[in-house]
């Protein structure tokens, strides 16, 4: 009797946990968010270096829009993460994950080009390639392998960037946000949300 | 100490209540009051009471808040708590494997 009960309670304990780690609360919205903002600045980019726009110009308009994603993150974050009645360890890592990669992204467009550390054609397969890091980790987290392998898109786009540079770079890169980015947000949006 | 011993199990985890909430609270970094009492099925009152067993015991930390302008209370387990589940889940199984 005693021992029924006791496999009752494993069964249960098992039960919940399972439950609970199924728990897929990822929200596509940042992903959209960025997905949306970067495209058009990489193009609005590209249509001022067509007509020689370049220079302080150029770090108006990406100030602009990084400035209004990050804008994004904080009101998103007050107005619905902090209301989240339940936070998995996967969401916790996944969280700390991308913004320890926006804030790296930040800096090296930023202060790694306006200083000249970084070649302003090389920005966009170094972008590529942390880009790729971050959804190889959260396919791994989620145990998503589709956004795992967007990974791949990321680290293949770089490589064709790195060997064959040029201002392509710019719609390149804001196709493959659109396709690597925008529309798996979109795709995670409609399947996980709340 | 018998084969069969259930002395061996944590007094504290070892009632159904408890368990479900050590249980739900192993398995994600934090939970709030109401989504514990709604997978745990508990009333707000029996849920307090066991809640605050827990934390008397520091298996379970809570950090109140306000979420426009309501008090919303978070738990999550402590290292403390970890261990003890994961002592307490080992010993079950050991039993039951006997």
């Amino acid at each position: 009797m005693i021992k029924e009960t006791m496999q009752d309670d494993l069964a249960f304990i098992k039960g919940i946990i399972a439950e609970s780690r199924k728990n897929r609360s990822a929200s596509g919205i940042h992903l959209i968010v960025w997905g949306f903002l970067i495209p058009i600045g990489l193009i609005i980019d590209w249509f001022m270096i067509v007509k020689g726009l370049q220079g302080i110009k150029e770090l108006y308009l990406w100030g602009l829009i990084i400035g209004s994603g990050w804008l994004f993150e904080m009101i998103y974050g007050w107005k619905v993460d902090r209301k989240k009645p339940v936070r998995t360890y996967a969401e916790k890592v996944d969280g700390f994950l991308w913004l320890s990669i926006g804030i790296t992204l930040t800096i090296l467009g930023f202060v790694g080009s306006s200083s000249g550390a970084i070649h302003a054609q090389f920005i966009s397969p170094v972008f590529s390639t942390i880009l790729a890091i971050g959804y190889f980790s959260s396919g791994f987290v989620y145990e998503v392998k589709w956004i795992r392998n967007l990974a791949f898109g990321w680290w293949g786009g770089a490589i064709i960037m790195f060997i064959f540079p040029g201002h392509y770079h710019l719609l390149l890169m804001a196709g493959m946000m659109i396709a690597f980015q925008t529309i798996p947000g979109f795709i995670i949006q409609k399947t996980w949300a709340d | 100490m018998s084969d069969f011993d259930y002395k061996q199990l944590d007094d504290i985890i070892h009632s159904r209540i408890r368990l479900a909430i050590m249980a739900l609270l192993v398995s994600v970094d934090s939970a709030n009051f109401v989504y514990i009492r709604e997978k745990v099925k508990a009333s707000d009152g029996n849920l307090s009471v066991h809640i605050r067993k827990l934390e008397n015991v520091k298996y379970v930390s809570s950090n109140k808040k306000f979420v426009d302008r309501k008090p919303v209370t978070t738990y999550k387990i402590t290292l403390l708590g970890h261990k003890a589940f994961e002592t307490y889940i080992n010993r079950l199984s050991n039993l039951l494997d006997k």
